[in-house]
């Protein structure tokens, strides 16, 4: 499996080279620098989905090269294939976390604001970026890139209605800890569940796929 | 000779197509040539061995192991060589051996570089500037560096040229030359088979024809040349397979020299395998 997460992270490497990285420190730090509090807030709101969205990059030059053609050849099972995007994918989650609550911690640093005022956003970012990997993923499998992207534009949609209605900042700043504990389950549950169902996906549609090519051929 | 690789009664059912029975056993230590037109069920026979699509009947056994309940175990002494490569094109060789190291297990790094030396490829360039014989190049030397027993080809040798074609074929050789390895090689390109095969195998609409020694084959089979009344003259019995020309019967015998023995004045030339495959296609067979 450690050979399918390395294989995602040196497309990811290819795809976003030095340059992209470097624009994308220069951005945060801007932000950090010109917009303290709100704009500190947005980037804790987004980073974590950010971070996802590069999935959508991930799939295509898997597409672009029918990688999932060669997969059958290598000592792997379905469950590792599968089971590696999520790894992938969550430690993309992870690292855009991190770099986001860096943000915040260096951005209260400086304009002297309370960390706690910024953590709903960040644990709304973070749970967004979940709930984005929960849906974008068995939808790559499903369909095909463009609908994975799109699956992630209804996230978006979930986000922005939370957002217009104050729903989702209540929900974090206010609740009480049963109602974190009961969110944080539904998230494992939401979990296991994606994966269950890439894996079914994944597994009927290969083998619909070797069976349409085959009875093509004969 | 233990069987590497053994096909048991398999089976597999598509509109149109029936890989029916199919019966075959790999010695260690042997190449294994499977030839047959398009469609013939040769590739359909590999992805079943693989199991890359689900069989209908029959056992799979390779290294006398069922090839789907140790499928994990049993890919990592697998070597398979398509005519495609389905590596992500932005990828360079080095990326490449960064993610098979993780994968196979007896990933050796120096035998995959020396063969990379060996085929020429350019170690810095992504794989998208590759041509189709550099593509497959790197195919054979990903199959080789994980030290695996058993080889399969999928019409591997067909992009590539004469020269890298012989290249690869010695190299095959050189890989047999251990008895615990072996080749299952799916080709249209019959000469390839004549130089290196041990056994050829014929499937022809799902069904295998045969599968006899090559030798026997190509020294032993014979194509009778001759009109309709030397046609109607011969035994039944020695007649394989024959079709009528404009101006000939063309008549496919087992037996070369018997045949020339029972029927002097016949003339009778060695048969190539194009021409065994021809005969049991077009023709007809007793």
């Amino acid at each position: 499996m450690t050979g399918l997460v390395s294989k995602d992270f040196i497309v990811f490497k290819k795809r976003f080279g030095p340059l992209y990285r470097i624009a994308c420190v220069a951005l945060l730090l801007l932000v950090i620098l010109l917009f303290p509090g709100e704009g500190t807030g947005y980037i804790a709101l987004c980073l974590p989905m950010i971070g996802e969205a590069f999935l959508t990059e991930i799939v295509k030059v898997d597409e672009q090269s029918d990688w999932k053609d060669y997969l059958p050849v290598l000592p792997i099972t379905n469950r590792d294939i599968v089971l590696s995007r999520y790894v992938f994918c969550g430690l993309l989650l992870a690292a855009a976390s991190l770099t986001s609550f860096a943000v915040c911690a260096v951005s209260a640093a400086i304009h002297s604001f309370a960390l706690a005022d910024v953590m709903p956003n960040y644990i709304l970012g973070v749970w967004f970026g979940v709930l984005m990997m929960c849906v974008s993923i068995p939808s790559g499998y499903f369909f095909k890139n463009e609908i994975c992207t799109g699956a992630m534009m209804w996230c978006l949609l979930l986000l922005g209605i939370g957002r217009s209605t104050g729903a989702d900042l209540k929900l974090v700043s206010t609740a009480s800890p049963m109602v974190h504990l009961s969110f944080l389950l539904i998230t494992v549950v939401m979990l296991c569940v994606s994966y269950l169902v890439s894996l079914w996906i994944y597994t009927t549609k290969r083998l619909q796929k070797m069976k349409m090519r085959a009875a093509r051929r004969a | 000779m233990s069987a590497v690789l053994e096909l048991d009664r398999l089976t597999k059912h598509y509109p149109g197509f029936c890989l029916d029975g199919l019966t075959l056993t790999v010695p260690s230590g042997t190449i294994m040539g499977l030839i047959g037109e398009n469609g013939a069920g040769k590739t359909t026979t590999i992805n079943l061995m693989i199991h890359a699509i689900e069989k209908d009947g029959g056992e799979i056994r390779i290294f006398g192991k069922d090839n789907i309940i140790c499928e994990k175990e049993l890919k990592q002494s697998i070597g398979m060589v398509q005519d495609t490569c389905n590596l992500p094109l932005m990828f360079t060789i080095s990326d490449i051996e960064t993610v098979m190291g993780r994968i196979y297990a007896d990933w050796d790094r120096e035998q995959f570089r020396a063969l990379v030396q060996r085929f020429d490829l350019p170690a810095g360039q992504e794989l998208w500037t590759f041509s189709k014989g550099m593509k497959v190049k790197l195919n054979f030397a990903i199959a080789l560096a994980h030290h695996s027993r058993l080889l399969l080809l999928d019409e591997a040798t067909s992009g590539l040229d004469p020269v890298m074609r012989d290249e690869i074929l010695d190299l095959l050789l050189d890989f047999v030359q251990d008895e615990g390895n072996s080749v299952l090689l799916s080709t249209h390109i019959t000469s390839d088979l004549e130089k290196i095969a041990d056994y050829v195998a014929f499937l022809h609409e799902g069904k295998l024809l045969f599968c006899k020694p090559k030798d026997e084959l190509v020294y032993h089979y014979g194509i009778v040349h001759c009109g309709a009344e030397q046609f109607a003259n011969m035994d039944k019995k020695d007649i394989v397979a024959w079709r009528k020309q404009d101006y000939e019967h063309q008549v496919l015998v087992a037996d070369r020299a018997g045949i020339a023995r029972k029927y002097p004045g016949y003339l009778i030339d060695p048969a190539a395998l194009d021409d065994i495959m021809l005969l049991y296609i077009k023709g007809e067979r007793t």
